[in-house]
């Protein structure tokens, strides 16, 4: 499952079932997942770096 | 005149041609995750191999060799097993043991020689090796090289398997372009074009010293030093624990204090902190972070000369080739340090 955060700066970002942040970056292997995963018709739920 | 007719097909060759094997870890050394088992689709175990499988099951375990083994003139640490069950013949069905090798042009155009170490628990199974020339992302069709077969017996044998890869010449490198290098151990039908119609196998597969060099012959296994293998798997994996403790281990051994130079926060709300990774990494590295006593996605704060806090909430984790950035989101008391373990991956 992936979630994701939107900071205070507006950045967003990728988590991985609570545990593995994605960076945004064509090359990483964890990224090109989850777009694939995107691209099946998912969505991502919202993450709270405080709920966990 | 080549090699062989100079020094004999025996002889060592001469000092100068270090780093060519282009397999990394061939040896199995190294094992950053310290897996013993995974039975998982695209899972890495020993650094830098993986099994990509489907149909039945397909299971990657870390092996010891007893000193004295059945290899001649060696005296390995680990050997990979990989053992196949419960397939079917039907499409869509395969069991793959493999390496990316960075970059495309690898070996782009040259003669290759395969060589490696293997044996099978049972009979006389096939292993057939292909070498993918795949273009990556926005990159040119792959070009698949299939490279050979060979049949395994229940001893420890050595293989070798001479091939050409097809130059790149008029072809597009996108992203994240790689040689990927593949022993195929059981296949369906879909399979057979590019195995030589291996079929569908049960056996267990063992192997050691895997080498893929620039070479019409195989030369002997390079032993490289361990310090420099290690490094070499760092650029696609890095972990902050001693090299054999797993991720996730409650331990201070190797922790990061992650607000270098004694700098202290100051207050109960967000720290800022910075890991530097050992290693430039491939690409950009995905995150995950640990807390001292082993918790994932936490940090530890400490109140310096007083008390730790581990379980802290961690954001912002953004990895880059050279390091981490990330913050410790809340905790309480007054002067802290924020330290933390991590894995940083670039794996392909």
């Amino acid at each position: 499952m992936y979630y994701v955060y939107t900071n205070w700066e507006n950045k967003q970002f990728i988590v991985k079932n609570f545990t593995t942040w994605i960076p945004v970056d064509p090359s990483n292997s964890d990224y090109q997942q989850y777009l694939s995963w995107i691209a099946e018709g998912n969505v991502p739920e919202e993450f709270d770096p405080n709920a966990n | 005149m080549g090699i062989t007719s100079v020094l004999g097909s025996s002889a060592l060759l001469p000092a100068g041609l270090g780093f060519r094997n282009a397999l990394i870890n061939g040896d199995f050394r190294v094992n950053q995750r310290v897996f013993s088992s995974t039975t998982n689709n695209g899972a890495y175990g020993f650094d830098r191999w993986r099994i990509d499988a489907s149909g039945g099951t397909t299971t990657y375990s870390a092996q010891t060799f007893t000193p004295g083994n059945a290899i001649s003139g060696q005296e390995p640490t680990n050997y990979a097993r990989v053992v196949t069950t419960g397939q079917s013949n039907t499409n869509g069905t395969y069991s793959l043991f493999r390496q990316p090798i960075e970059d495309v042009r690898t070996f782009a155009g040259q003669t290759v020689t395969v060589s490696f170490w293997a044996k099978a628990s049972s009979g006389t199974p096939k292993v057939s090796i292909e070498l993918e020339q795949n273009f990556g992302s926005g990159g040119s069709a792959s070009i698949i090289q299939y490279a050979g077969q060979v049949t395994l017996s229940t001893s420890w044998q050595k293989f070798t398997l001479t091939t050409i890869i097809p130059s790149i010449s008029g072809k597009t490198i996108g992203t994240n372009s790689h040689l990927l290098f593949t022993f195929i151990l059981s296949g369906g039908p879909d399979w057979n074009t590019r195995s030589s119609s291996i079929g569908i196998q049960s056996n267990t597969f063992d192997f050691w010293g895997v080498q893929l060099e620039q070479n019409y012959q195989a030369t002997p296994f390079e032993q490289r030093p361990f310090a420099v293998e290690l490094q070499l798997c760092q650029r696609y994996y890095e972990k902050s624990y001693d090299i054999g403790t797993a991720p996730g281990t409650a331990t201070d051994s190797g922790f990061i204090l992650a607000m270098p130079g004694g700098a202290q926060a100051s207050s109960s709300g967000i720290h800022d902190a910075y890991i530097n990774f050992k290693v430039t990494k491939r690409t950009a590295a995905s995150m995950t972070i640990y807390d001292n006593a082993g918790n994932s996605n936490k940090c530890r704060r400490t109140a310096v000369g007083s008390a730790n806090y581990d379980n802290q909430s961690i954001q912002d984790v953004s990895g880059y080739t050279n390091g981490c950035y990330f913050r410790s989101a809340t905790g309480s008391g007054s002067t802290h340090t924020v330290s933390c373990h991590y894995v940083a991956s670039a794996e392909f």
